[in-house]
């Protein structure tokens, strides 16, 4: 009979089965409550070691474990919260450059109508209103455009997906310069310049695809 | 280096097609302005053109008639201008108008119009 004292130093790490083992395997010896007695099969040696665990190991080994799992937790979240929050930031950007966009269109189609449904010299002021307009347009377009183009680099997106989405933006980028002929081409800017309501109608329709390709986007 | 500055050399409000619709027209523009600067430029100088500055934005008429001009009554090729005009800017907003500029000189056909002048 032999006493352990402190009773875990009788454990150890078995080499091959890797479990906790007896540190006298081979002679049967089992500690319990820094006493050790001899058991007569591999069996009852494991049989006791379990029951030394059930019956608690010391308290640091039991708060590793759990420490770890903590760590593990706080990261776990910590990063699932980290990426939600991205993608909810980008997905707001994305839905504040559509709407300043479709502003914009709001905006450079009235100030149109408003140029083209006159007659004469007009004033530098209606010029400026629709240069400022377009501008906009511009502005948060190409934001639009590269903030679609930094999320797809970043993402297992289809290739098939991602020509199609390019397609789209050529798509959109050709409307914006098309509505810029139509807006400013013809007689803008003319000392004689007729009013075209022609033109003004073709305006607001083009305006109108704009707004709709945007919403695909 | 040569510079032109639309705002400061020719107008604050660069507008309109032809003489007839305007000072400030981009035929006048090119026949008065760019053409001059263009030709007197010495071998392997520029001509570096700022678009932005006083002015607050320009119109396709004007731009197709200032710069499409060039090619298409034939005074310069498209590969002239290529290698001798810079179109600078500060204000990123005439990023787009620079784009404009090179796609309406490149969509031009070089000498497919006789020149006949609008001026009165």
């Amino acid at each position: 009979m032999k006493l352990c004292s402190p009773p875990y130093q009788c454990f150890k790490e078995h080499p091959t089965l890797g479990v906790v083992y007896l540190e006298d395997v081979d002679k049967n010896k089992v500690c319990k409550e820094g006493d050790c007695h001899i058991v007569h099969s591999t069996n009852k040696v494991l049989h006791s070691i379990d029951k030394r665990l059930e019956e608690g190991s010391p308290w640091h080994e039991g708060a590793h474990l759990v420490l770890l799992g903590a760590f593990f937790a706080a990261l776990f979240s910590y990063i699932f919260t980290k990426v939600h929050w991205s993608t909810t930031k980008k997905s707001e950007r994305m839905e504040f450059f559509r709407r300043s966009i479709s502003e914009s269109l709001d905006s450079i189609e009235t100030h149109s109508m408003g140029y083209w449904m006159k007659n004469g010299d007009l004033p530098p002021m209606f010029r400026n209103r629709i240069y400022a307009s377009w501008h906009l347009l511009t502005k948060f377009s190409g934001e639009l455009f590269s903030q679609i183009d930094e999320e797809n680099k970043y993402k297992i997106v289809k290739l098939k997906k991602r020509k199609e989405q390019e397609k789209t933006i050529n798509d959109v980028k050709a409307k914006i310069f098309e509505l810029f002929e139509e807006v400013t081409g013809g007689d803008f800017g003319s000392k004689r310049m007729a009013a075209d309501t022609s033109r003004a109608q073709r305006i607001c329709i083009k305006c109108a695809h704009l707004k709709a390709s945007i919403q695909c986007l | 280096m040569a510079i032109l500055n639309v705002g400061v050399d020719f107008d604050k409000d660069p507008s309109g097609r032809y003489y007839t619709d305007g000072p400030a027209s981009g035929e006048r523009f090119r026949e008065e302005f760019l053409k001059p600067k263009l030709g007197s430029l010495s071998r392997d100088e520029k001509l570096e053109i700022i678009i932005d500055g006083e002015v607050e934005g320009y119109g396709s008429s004007f731009l197709v008639e200032g710069f499409a001009g060039l090619v298409k009554h034939g005074y310069f090729s498209k590969d002239f201008l290529r290698n001798r005009m810079i179109i600078k800017f500060s204000d990123p907003d005439f990023e787009f108008y620079r784009d404009k500029i090179w796609m309406y000189i490149d969509s031009a056909r070089f000498r497919s119009e006789k020149y006949a002048s609008t001026k009165r």
